[in-house]
């Protein structure tokens, strides 16, 4: 079996383009969010997810409410994948492990795992084929330390210079 | 009856405060990141339960506070080089050290060792010539009546070579006037605990034949694996805290490189896991199984820990003193059995932990590499070899 990409940077680029990716990430589901942020390789927290992305709104009660979506994306390699994206719950709501569809038979027939740690398992192709096997449902993230690190930072972001939802990244660099 | 000694480095003071509160043994000093005027100021009954490592691995280095030492052997020699340390100067260093290391009351005298990577043919030669002819020379006129320990610092392939291994064993159980051997094991991996089969058996051989022929044993720079070596009956383990007292590398004695290391992540204990947890896992395992929390030993070190405000760092003391007090607690346990018994409780020890980390598996939580069960496999297998062979 070859793979269909030729390097991690490659799979990223792809699947950040996608169709797929864009629609759920980006669009349908965070309709009605006020704000995103967003970062590539955000260091400083617990692992270096790929990308983070971040959505916050104001509820009609004055609250500021945040989810983060952590990614892990891999050609292969999924039970590392899956060692990362599970560090990232401990400070995002969802993560998501992004594998090479080549390369996704392994993790495919270990969801149990996936489930039981309650982390998302995608895939990409070639063709920018975006295919879910797993979605995580929403969950706290485990590590108050890094909670409120995380959070005090990204509300600044969020809710003083925020950013246009309809916004929609062809390329995402924005560094943390 | 094996003691648990404290092995000193970079902020020694958590060490030495937590053996003021009766955790620990003894203490095992160096000069790397002791000046000589602290370890001559440490209260006499201090000095009389340690053993000072002189730290001869690199005797060209400069690092830290190796020359405040004048027996060190670049201060002695103004630069070291082996075809410069004549017969001379290698006297006259085992004199002074061993002279300050009477001086100071240690419960021991160490003749140093070089480090040495791979597997000279020459290495018994050197070591010889170097280090221990002069040591024992030393020692034998100024008439020294504490135990001398041989230090050996044997790599990986050193020790699981059978015939190089006899070699060392015949060598250093016929040195005259030797009461044991102060052995360190540096680890080239980067995982952070030993997996390798074959090398934990090979150590655990090594420490009962030395054993047999009546030495005294201490293993130095000891991780968590020193509760597994308990099978092999040595005098000493040490515990440390940071990383590289708990694992041995050069790195610590060679010239500083410019690029900055990042510090580790900041880690706890949990006895009943073997293992140091990358602390962000914490609210995980407490609310992913009943009692998680239990995991980790409870202690005064650990109620701080646990406040949602503490801030985690790898340079606080906090993680480090709790592992102190957790291990001892483990440890002593441990050394209340003697023989078969000693492995079963071992045995225990890594069932329970193997057990542990099943449930929180079963329950979703995925551990990084580091943090994971992973070594509990091996050192199981290893247990049950190594006790199959004695």
């Amino acid at each position: 079996m070859r793979a269909f990409f030729a390097t991690e940077e490659d799979l990223i680029t792809t699947a950040l383009q996608s169709q797929g990716f864009i629609e759920m990430f980006y669009a349908s589901e965070y309709e009605g969010w006020g704000s995103r942020w967003e970062g590539r390789e955000v260091k400083g927290l617990f692992g270096i997810p790929d990308l983070l992305i971040a959505y916050g709104k104001v509820a009609s009660n004055g609250q500021e409410i945040i989810q983060a979506i952590a990614f892990e994306m891999k050609i292969r390699n999924w039970k590392r994948a899956l060692a990362q994206a599970y560090r990232y719950s401990a400070f995002a709501h969802y993560s998501y492990v992004i594998l090479d569809e080549a390369f996704s038979v392994p993790a495919r027939n270990n969801i149990d795992l996936f489930k039981k740690a309650n982390i998302g398992l995608l895939s990409i192709d070639i063709d920018s084929k975006f295919k879910r096997y797993y979605c995580p449902t929403y969950q706290a993230p485990y590590s108050l330390n890094l909670y409120k690190r995380f959070y005090d930072d990204l509300s600044k972001s969020l809710f003083n210079a925020s950013i246009p939802v309809d916004w929609i990244p062809r390329s995402v660099s924005i560094a943390h | 009856m094996t003691s648990l000694f404290h092995q000193l480095g970079h902020n020694y003071i958590w060490s030495i405060d937590s053996f003021c509160n009766g955790v620990g043994d003894g203490i095992i000093l160096g000069p790397r990141y002791m000046e000589m005027e602290k370890v001559i100021a440490l209260p006499a009954w201090i000095r009389q339960q340690a053993m000072f490592d002189p730290q001869f691995y690199l005797p060209n280095s400069s690092e830290g506070f190796l020359s405040t030492y004048p027996f060190f052997p670049r201060v002695l020699a103004r630069g070291f080089s082996t075809t410069e340390w004549t017969a001379e100067l290698a006297y006259e260093s085992a004199f002074r050290c061993l002279d300050f290391q009477a001086q100071m009351d240690f419960s021991s005298v160490v003749i140093p060792t070089r480090f040495t990577e791979g597997m000279p043919g020459s290495y018994i030669e050197n070591q010889t010539q170097l280090f221990v002819d002069p040591f024992v020379q030393a020692c034998r006129e100024q008439n020294i009546q504490k135990p001398c320990l041989l230090q050996l610092v044997l790599n990986d392939q050193m020790i699981k070579d059978q015939d190089y291994r006899r070699n060392l064993l015949n060598w250093a159980t016929g040195i005259e006037d030797l009461g044991g051997v102060y052995l360190i094991f540096p680890w080239s991996s980067n995982r952070k605990q030993i997996i390798d089969i074959e090398f934990l058996i090979s150590v655990m051989t090594f420490v009962h034949h030395l054993k047999a022929t009546g030495m005294t044993v201490i293993l130095g720079y000891m991780n968590t694996e020193s509760l597994l070596y308990l099978a092999s009956d040595p005098d000493a383990v040490t515990m440390g805290s940071y990383e590289n007292l708990r694992m041995f590398g050069i790195r610590p004695y060679q010239p500083k490189e410019e690029k900055t290391i990042r510090g580790p992540n900041a880690r706890i204990y949990a006895s009943q896991l073997l293992q140091w947890i990358e602390h962000e896992y914490l609210g995980t395992i407490i609310r992913s199984i009943p009692n998680g929390g239990a995991l980790f030993d409870d202690n005064e070190h650990r109620l701080l820990m646990f406040e949602p405000s503490y801030k985690w760092h790898f340079s606080k003391p906090e993680p480090y003193k709790h592992y102190f007090s957790s291990f001892s607690q483990q440890f002593h346990r441990l050394i209340t059995y003697t023989g078969h018994d000693r492995f079963d409780a071992i045995r225990y020890e890594v069932q329970r932990a193997i057990r542990n980390y099943r449930n929180l598996e079963d329950a979703g939580v995925v551990f990084n590499i580091d943090s994971s069960g992973n070594h509990l496999g091996p050192w199981m297998t290893a247990l049950n070899q190594f006790e199959s062979t004695i």
